[in-house]
């Protein structure tokens, strides 16, 4: 029983370490919980994989765990790695959910944006006008666009101009049109 | 050189080669300026318009070449009448046609082609505006109402 539970708190990788120690690894693995404690302070043995350290500085809680060591009720001892481990759990649920929302919220956001640029680009596909046409005035640039607002004698079709878009009501001040 | 039948070949940005006549060429002041300076019997390369929108380019300028000259039996009417047909086409074309007009530097093209964008223009309330030009309305109701009473301003000074 035990030595399951440490087993799946290592997620796998204690088969890693029990292939390395022998059969009587859960004692051994106790220990490297102990001494990574203070491994990962001074950056690591060598002779522990990455992949466990990852794991201790991921969940840095296992502390607790240790700890536990000094008292010497064994009984005790496995009630709190076992509330230790819900800990873990709740934590999980709850990263788990702010993760899955936040990329819902990031996929929701580029699906937005990318669909804007496609839409753009697609609709120049089938329609250049749309492409064109987002302004003409930047297509045809100041001079021409001056030029065509220039025929606008009356000055009610100009205030209707300076009405249809902010760029639009810009471009009639500063030119003073 | 100074022979109306002299030819000029102008190649298109879409690698198109249009062998024009002299008189209906130089109507656009950039081939003209090209033709004088550069070799004659080379090709101008015409590399921000495209074949199509040449063609038409060329129309226009043969047909008003001609009626200048007195080959075509044509009024000024009737050049009109054409005029506003040759300009009855897409907004995209027309807008090819004003850039072509302007790079080419054809003057009574670009009058012409401006003239018409600001024809549909005119008359017409800023939402048909938009719609007609695909504009997108970025103002804010707020300032929407501020311009407008602006113009409402202007209006009054201006007695309407």
């Amino acid at each position: 029983m035990e030595n399951f539970r440490s087993k799946s708190c290592r997620e796998g990788k204690a088969q890693q370490i029990e292939s390395k120690n022998g059969i009587n690894g859960m004692q051994d693995l106790r220990c490297y919980s102990a001494s990574n404690g203070g491994s990962t302070m001074n950056n690591g043995q060598t002779q522990i994989p990455n992949n466990v350290d990852k794991f201790k500085k991921s969940k840095s809680s296992n502390g607790s765990c240790s700890k536990s060591w000094n008292l010497n009720d064994p009984e005790l001892r496995r009630k709190k790695r076992v509330a230790s481990y819900r800990v873990y759990s709740v934590e999980g649920k709850v990263k788990g959910s702010l993760k899955k929302s936040f990329r819902w919220l990031k996929e929701r956001y580029v699906r937005v944006v990318y669909g804007w640029c496609f839409g753009y680009c697609s609709s120049y596909a089938n329609d250049p006008i749309k492409y064109y046409c987002s302004d003409f005035t930047e297509l045809l640039g100041l001079d021409i666009s001056m030029k065509i607002f220039m025929n606008l004698v009356n000055p009610f079709d100009l205030q209707r101009v300076s009405l249809v878009s902010s760029s639009w009501h810009q471009f009639v001040i500063e030119n003073s049109l | 050189m100074g022979s109306t039948s002299t030819k000029i070949k102008l190649r298109t940005s879409d690698q198109k080669v249009f062998e024009v006549e002299k008189a209906v060429a130089v109507q656009s002041q950039t081939i003209k300026y090209f033709y004088e300076n550069g070799c004659p019997g080379s090709v101008i390369h015409v590399h921000s318009v495209s074949g199509d929108i040449l063609s038409k380019i060329l129309d226009y300028c043969k047909k008003h070449v001609n009626s200048a000259a007195g080959k075509e039996d044509i009024s000024p009417e009737e050049l009109y009448e054409w005029d506003t047909n040759f300009v009855k086409v897409d907004q995209n074309t027309l807008f090819d046609l004003i850039l072509a007009a302007n790079c080419l530097k054809i003057e009574s093209l670009l009058d012409l082609t401006c003239q018409t964008v600001a024809n549909m223009i005119k008359g017409k309330r800023p939402e048909e505006i938009r719609t007609t030009f695909n504009i997108k309305n970025d103002y804010t109701p707020e300032a929407e109402e501020a311009v407008r009473r602006e113009n409402k301003w202007a209006f009054d000074m201006l007695g309407v």
